[in-house]
């Protein structure tokens, strides 16, 4: 009897599940693209304060010595909640994406969306903006377009604005629960542990912001747990089952979560490692990375030897944090101020583009000079080195 | 060469250790040997370097030499007069396997379970431990305070509250102000090697972490049988923050040991039949509870009076049960004055503070506000301790009865007021900062952790077999 009832319930549950589906799946995810390859201007639009890009069988050549945007109404018949962009770029620049929002139904203010372009030196790259960062994004402006800064030498081959199904968003919740962050300062205080994105942009930079601009996962288990034990309890109450069974699968729920959630966390922490292999044990020295500090501890690592011949030395860091590592790492060799006149001969620059050596030899800093004559007695990369001062 | 000097600097304060829990057994052996031996290792690193503490005070140099004789000599005081009383009174009492064990039939469903559990664990710990020894310095704390301190002590062979942190910044407050045990222990493994080496100094970390895994498996195993001691154990060791804190140098880890060892011992001495048993058990709390005030300051400024608290209530309840308490709470008295005793004069003659890091005599106590909102979603909506935390509270109250009765109620008392006395801090104080930033709260908690695992699981068990009947 308690299997045959067992079985109709399971039975039930599942046609009501693929029911839920079969709607959802058949509003398939919308893309509207803008290829501006071959030629292609998809719309027309309204270009201001900079030069007119030109179409090219390569795609839309942005290039332009004053800053301006290239706006175009929309008349998309879907919501935006994602956008990607594909272009090449002759330089790192920041650009913005325009959107103008409604207002009781009406076109409202123009808002502004940034985000980086990367110079690219081996074919086209895509950008994923998450838009729903944005707090008053609106899912179907009436205007959209791009601003670029001044000297913007770009390509840009292909937008896409993406509008995703219920389908869709559960997919990418399902692998953004598997998304794992990697070991950063703050783990030793928190993890974040498995949180729910819904669009692949959202997902791909759900540990890039602090905090993470996703749903918590922990909702996934404590939805499972009351549904489970309600229905539990339902049954317990009904007669259909015992109290002996009824604890018997209260904890057995309790258990798979605990092992599905321990999966989980213990695979990120099996990530951090991976990620450490891949990006600092597995490089050679110069190429090592550490954990979203650059390269610092390779930095840090090669110049050590060298600072601990010395009693002090001069340390010129691109942030003030590295500071109290290279103390560390060096001690008892110690970090002195450059202007601290105590004779150190020592320098080390790290990651200091506005540091260079004059044509006297001595260390400048935006062209005020840092330090008596010396010379570069060893070379990290252009902008981190070791300098010594001549006795 | 780099493991031999781990396995003898290791071999070496396990051996203080050891005999000091053997001496506090006295002719009741109540420790099966591996949880001896790793009570020893955290107990004894604890008590090897307050010595060395007191032979440097007294103005012997941090060198190899001092360690080595300061060990050797600790351990001379401690192991002849046990070995002695060995020899003339033979131990009576050996912990009795509990009646409830737990059969594993080799390649049965349970068996297989257990032994993937078991190596995914030992996966885990193993990537922590490369994690803890393979990688440069990352945390603060660790180049500022524990690491650090050690390090100066290394290079100036002496012990010293000043810090130089270059820049002609001298600090001899701040981390100064902590007990010195962890930074010492780092400044004898790395004088035994003789040279100052990250991986070296960092490994115990990881060790204490299964020593902790350890010493719950085994009180639970006397308290409620191997299944349950395995469930326990398996589930400390699967919350996430608590590995990261086996994998990182911080010391939080190292003042949950301490703790779990006094409370275990307490409850496990309400459970004692005799009082011979029981009295060895209250003497291993006591010297558990002694030596915590040497782990950091919130080991005296937090824990030990509500510790000394429910350390009063069980011997009053004791009391009022007919056993004999009065020795046990000599000895309590007797250990804590002589390990607290210096280290809190010593404090006084530098005036050095009781906070974490900061002062706690100049807070001013408002309502902060934000850091309810903050700590609970630390609590159950980061990935910190998986679900734990919602089902303890559940645990609490659908057990409260067996909860907030005895043999529980210390252990839950316990848990309570040191929860409370840290939100105290947080909600009313301008320490707030830490949980707003969550960067204090975890701490908090995992020096609470095994206590609050090892209570669940007792009242998980109490709600299984009320409803399995």
């Amino acid at each position: 009897m308690e299997n045959s009832y067992t079985g109709r319930v399971l039975r039930q549950a599942t046609v009501l599940i693929v029911l839920f589906l079969i709607p959802s799946s058949a509003l398939a995810r919308q893309d509207t693209v803008w290829d501006f390859r071959d030629g292609n201007v998809p719309g027309r639009w309204e270009v201001r304060t900079m030069a007119p890009p030109t179409p090219s069988p390569e795609g839309l050549l942005i290039h332009t010595e004053s800053a301006g945007h290239m706006l175009q109404i929309s008349n998309l018949e879907h919501d935006i909640e994602s956008v990607s962009f594909t272009y090449e770029s002759a330089r790192a620049l920041k650009a913005k994406m325009l959107f103008r929002v409604r207002s009781g139904g009406v076109s409202g203010p123009m808002l502004e969306l940034p985000f980086s372009v990367q110079a690219t030196h081996s074919g086209p790259t895509t950008v994923h903006l998450d838009v729903g960062v944005y707090g008053n994004w609106d899912p179907r402006p009436t205007e959209i377009g791009f601003f670029f800064p001044a000297g913007t030498q770009m390509l840009l081959q292909e937008v896409t604005l993406s509008d995703f199904n219920a389908t869709e968003k559960l997919w990418q919740g399902f692998l953004s629960f598997w998304t794992y962050d990697t070991f950063k300062s703050y783990t030793v205080n928190f993890v974040w542990g498995p949180r729910l994105a819904t669009t692949p942009a959202q997902r791909m930079q759900i540990f890039a912001r602090t905090p993470p601009r996703a749903g918590w996962g922990n909702w996934v288990f404590y939805t499972l747990a009351i549904m489970a034990v309600a229905t539990i309890a339902l049954q317990r109450l009904r007669g259909r089952i015992d109290t002996r069974k009824g604890a018997t699968l209260v904890a057995a729920t309790i258990a798979a979560l605990w092992l599905l959630y321990d999966a989980r966390m213990g695979t990120e922490f099996l990530y951090y490692a991976v990620h450490d292999w891949r990006t600092y044990w597995s490089q050679e020295l110069q190429q090592r990375v550490l954990r979203g500090r650059g390269g610092f501890h390779a930095f840090a690592e090669w110049a050590a030897p060298r600072l601990r011949e010395e009693e002090e030395y001069v340390f010129l860091p691109v942030v003030d944090e590295f500071a109290g590592f290279l103390r560390y790492i060096t001690y008892p060799s110690l970090p002195i101020r450059p202007t601290s006149g105590t004779g150190g001969h020592l320098w080390a620059v790290f990651l200091r583009p506005d540091v260079a050596v004059n044509q006297s030899g001595s260390l400048m800093q935006n062209g005020q000079p840092l330090s008596p004559p010396g010379t570069v007695i060893d070379t990290w990369t252009a902008e981190s080195f070791l300098f010594q001062t001549f006795p | 060469m780099i493991f031999v000097a781990f396995l003898i600097g290791t071999a070496l304060i396990t051996a203080v250790g050891w005999y000091a829990l053997r001496a506090a057994e006295g002719s009741v052996h109540v420790l099966w040997w591996w949880e001896r031996a790793a009570a020893g290792f955290v107990l004894g690193s604890t008590l090897s370097m307050f010595a060395v503490f007191l032979a440097a005070i007294a103005g012997m140099p941090l060198t190899r030499w001092t360690f080595c004789a300061v060990l050797l000599g600790s351990l001379a005081c401690i192991a002849i007069p046990v070995l002695l009383k060995h020899r003339m009174q033979p131990h009576s009492t050996l912990p009795t396997a509990p009646s409830h064990s737990l059969s594993i039939i080799p390649g049965s469903l349970l068996f297989w379970g257990i032994l993937l559990l078991a190596l995914w664990t030992a996966v885990k710990v193993a990537t922590g431990a490369v994690l803890l020894t393979a990688t440069p310095p990352f945390q603060d704390d660790v180049i500022n305070n524990w690491n650090f301190r050690g390090k100066v002590f290394y290079y100036a062979q002496e012990f010293t509250l000043e810090l130089q942190r270059g820049y002609g910044v001298v600090e001899s407050d701040r981390v100064s102000s902590y007990p010195p045990s962890v930074p010492l222990l780092k400044t004898w493994y790395a004088s035994l090697y003789g040279t100052w080496h990250e991986g070296l100094v960092n490994a115990m970390h990881i060790l204490w972490y299964l020593c902790a895994l350890l010493l719950l498996f085994g009180a639970l195993c006397r308290m409620v049988g191997t299944g349950w001691a395995l469930i326990g154990a398996y589930a400390l060791s699967s919350i996430p923050l608590y590995l990261i804190h086996g994998s990182v140098a911080y010391a939080d880890l190292f003042v949950s040991i301490h703790l779990f060892f006094t409370l275990s011992q307490l409850l496990l001495a309400l459970r004692a039949t005799g009082d011979a048993e029981r009295s060895a058990h209250l003497r291993l709390g006591a010297l558990a509870l002694a030596l915590l005030t040497f782990t950091k300051n919130e080991g005296i400024a937090l824990y030990l009076p509500i510790l000394a608290l429910v350390a009063a209530t069980v011997f009053l309840y004791m009391r009022r049960k007919g056993a004999a308490i009065a020795r046990p709470a000599l000895w309590t008295g007797t250990v804590l004055l002589i390990i607290a005793g210096p280290w809190l004069l010593y404090k006084f003659r530098y005036g050095l503070p009781f906070g974490n890091a900061k002062a706690v005599s100049g807070l001013q106590f408002a309502w902060q506000p934000g850091v309810l909102r903050a700590v609970f979603i630390n609590l159950f909506f980061e990935g910190n301790w998986l679900l734990f935390m919602p089902l303890f509270v559940l645990l609490l109250l659908r057990e409260w009865r067996s909860a907030f009765a005895w043999p529980l109620l210390p252990a839950t008392g316990f848990i309570l007021l040191a929860f409370l006395a840290q939100m105290g801090v947080f909600l009313f104080t301008s320490v707030s900062v830490e949980a707003l930033n969550q960067t204090g709260v975890a701490r908090g908690v995992i020096q609470l952790l095994p206590i609050m695992v090892m209570l669940a699981v007792l009242l998980t068990r109490t709600w299984w077999l009320r409803h399995r009947g």
